[in-house]
């Protein structure tokens, strides 16, 4: 027994140290398996939409409610939507602000959203055969969604920024307040840990802050704050409970300082 | 003679086990937080059937099997497993075993324990455990009464992977 769990924590200081052998032999698992378990997912799809079906009927029903009226009200802002965006066209074009879109991309479908009840990972259908790479970031229009902590072939997993092991370096557009949001835990708000003197108030966005030691690039979008009891916590912006399509950012630590929105030399998080 | 590891046996079962699980019940919550999960089940059953040596080494080979599927520390479930397996194991041959309604209190109580050992061990090795509260001992409830009625089916999967020489 002392052998085994003796092994078992020699196994988890050389994955801590070096996660080379131990991540190809994750991606091989991810590989081999895919067909069995999408197979086995398909067969079983069915009873897990009844089941959802069954247990979330009410919540379902309020949803639709509640996206009648928010279409409603869609409709009635999309002209000035329209017109905000050329104003943010004309905006970019003046000043240049627009490095998010230099960013080579991949557009991934969602294939599977799984928890251990320790940590959420979803798994995307792009991999290293489109470009991806662990380490880069995944967003959707709202803003972050993770970081690819996994990529083997034609497949990625990826950690959500709710994740304890995240750590993300964000500014505050509104009055550069600088500082470092962690994951604490699935469905949970991000804790947030601003410098000192820093000025938020309940609401901010924050972004991306692509300072030196971040391995996001800076401006993406990250949450709004929730200021209270002289602490602060972060509300993801965008939706982790239901994520269909993602993007993935082909960036890496290496070329992550493409551009940055500020100079001040503290915030960049270790991601 | 003692029991000794049926290795295809073992090894068809452990691989069923995370490939099902990781395909499947993963995606499934019963409830707000409780999923069914099959490993450690499986893990219980192993605990219950086998002697301790024997369920320290399945629950090891579980354990980094189920690692493989998962992002957090490699070798944080073997190291787990293989200490829960140990630990059910002793606590079996030193329980009294009087029947079936004895087992199925068993194990709602070894699945509540080893849930919240596994909590608590992943908040150790800076994973992401839910929040203590509540909300989540009634999760631990519920993976009780999962883990009473599991109990029999998981313990004739333990003792199917290990072959009892005994005359």
């Amino acid at each position: 027994m002392a052998l085994l769990a003796l092994t078992a924590v020699a196994l988890m200081t050389i994955d801590a140290r070096s996660t080379g052998p131990f991540a190809s032999m994750r991606s091989a698992a991810l590989t081999v398996t895919a067909p069995v378990r999408d197979l086995a997912g398909w067969a079983v799809r069915p009873i897990a939409d009844a089941w959802q079906g069954a247990v979330h009927y009410d919540d379902l029903a309020a949803e639709n409610d509640e996206l009648r009226r928010d279409l409603a009200a869609l409709e009635g802002r999309v002209a000035s939507i329209e017109e905000t965006e050329a104003e943010l066209e004309a905006l970019r074009a003046a000043t240049g602000v627009d490095y998010l879109e230099q960013v080579p991309r991949v557009a991934a479908t969602v294939v599977t959203d799984r928890t251990n009840g320790l940590e959420r990972i979803i798994e995307i259908d792009r991999g290293t055969d489109d470009g991806v790479q662990v380490g880069m970031p995944v967003v959707v229009g709202d803003g972050l969604v993770g970081r690819v902590e996994l990529a083997a072939g034609g497949r990625a997993e990826v950690l959500l920024i709710t994740d304890g092991r995240l750590q993300i370096g964000v500014v505050a557009p509104r009055t550069r307040a600088l500082g470092i949001a962690a994951g604490e835990g699935i469905d949970e708000a991000l804790s947030l840990d601003l410098e000192e003197g820093a000025e938020l108030r309940t609401g901010d966005r924050l972004e991306t802050s692509g300072l030196d030691r971040s391995i996001y690039p800076g401006g993406i979008p990250v949450g709004r704050a929730v200021v209270a009891d002289g602490g602060a916590t972060l509300e993801p912006l965008a939706d982790l409970e239901r994520l269909v399509f993602v993007t993935v950012l082909l960036t890496t630590v290496d070329d992550a300082t493409i551009d940055t929105t500020t100079s001040e030399p503290d915030g960049g998080g270790e991601g | 003679m003692r029991p000794h590891i049926s290795w295809p046996h073992a090894l068809a079962a452990i691989v069923g086990v995370v490939v099902v699980q990781v395909a499947n019940f993963d995606r499934i919550l019963l409830a707000d937080k409780v999923r069914i999960d099959l490993p450690m089940l499986a893990l219980i059953g192993i605990g219950f059937a086998a002697p301790p040596t024997t369920a320290t080494v399945l629950g090891f080979v579980l354990g980094v099997t189920l690692d493989l599927f998962h992002l957090g520390p490699f070798g944080f479930h073997a190291l787990v497993y293989c200490l829960v397996a140990y630990s059910l194991a002793q606590a079996k041959l030193r329980a009294l075993q009087p029947g079936r309604a004895f087992l199925t209190f068993q194990g709602m109580v070894a699945a509540a324990v080893v849930t919240a050992v596994v909590w608590l061990a992943g908040a150790v090795f800076g994973q992401s455990p839910p929040k203590f509260d509540l909300g989540n001992v009634g999760v631990l409830l519920v993976v009780a009464c999962i883990g009473g009625i599991a109990v029999h089916p998981a313990t004739r999967l333990g003792g199917w992977m290990i072959e009892d020489r005994r005359p």
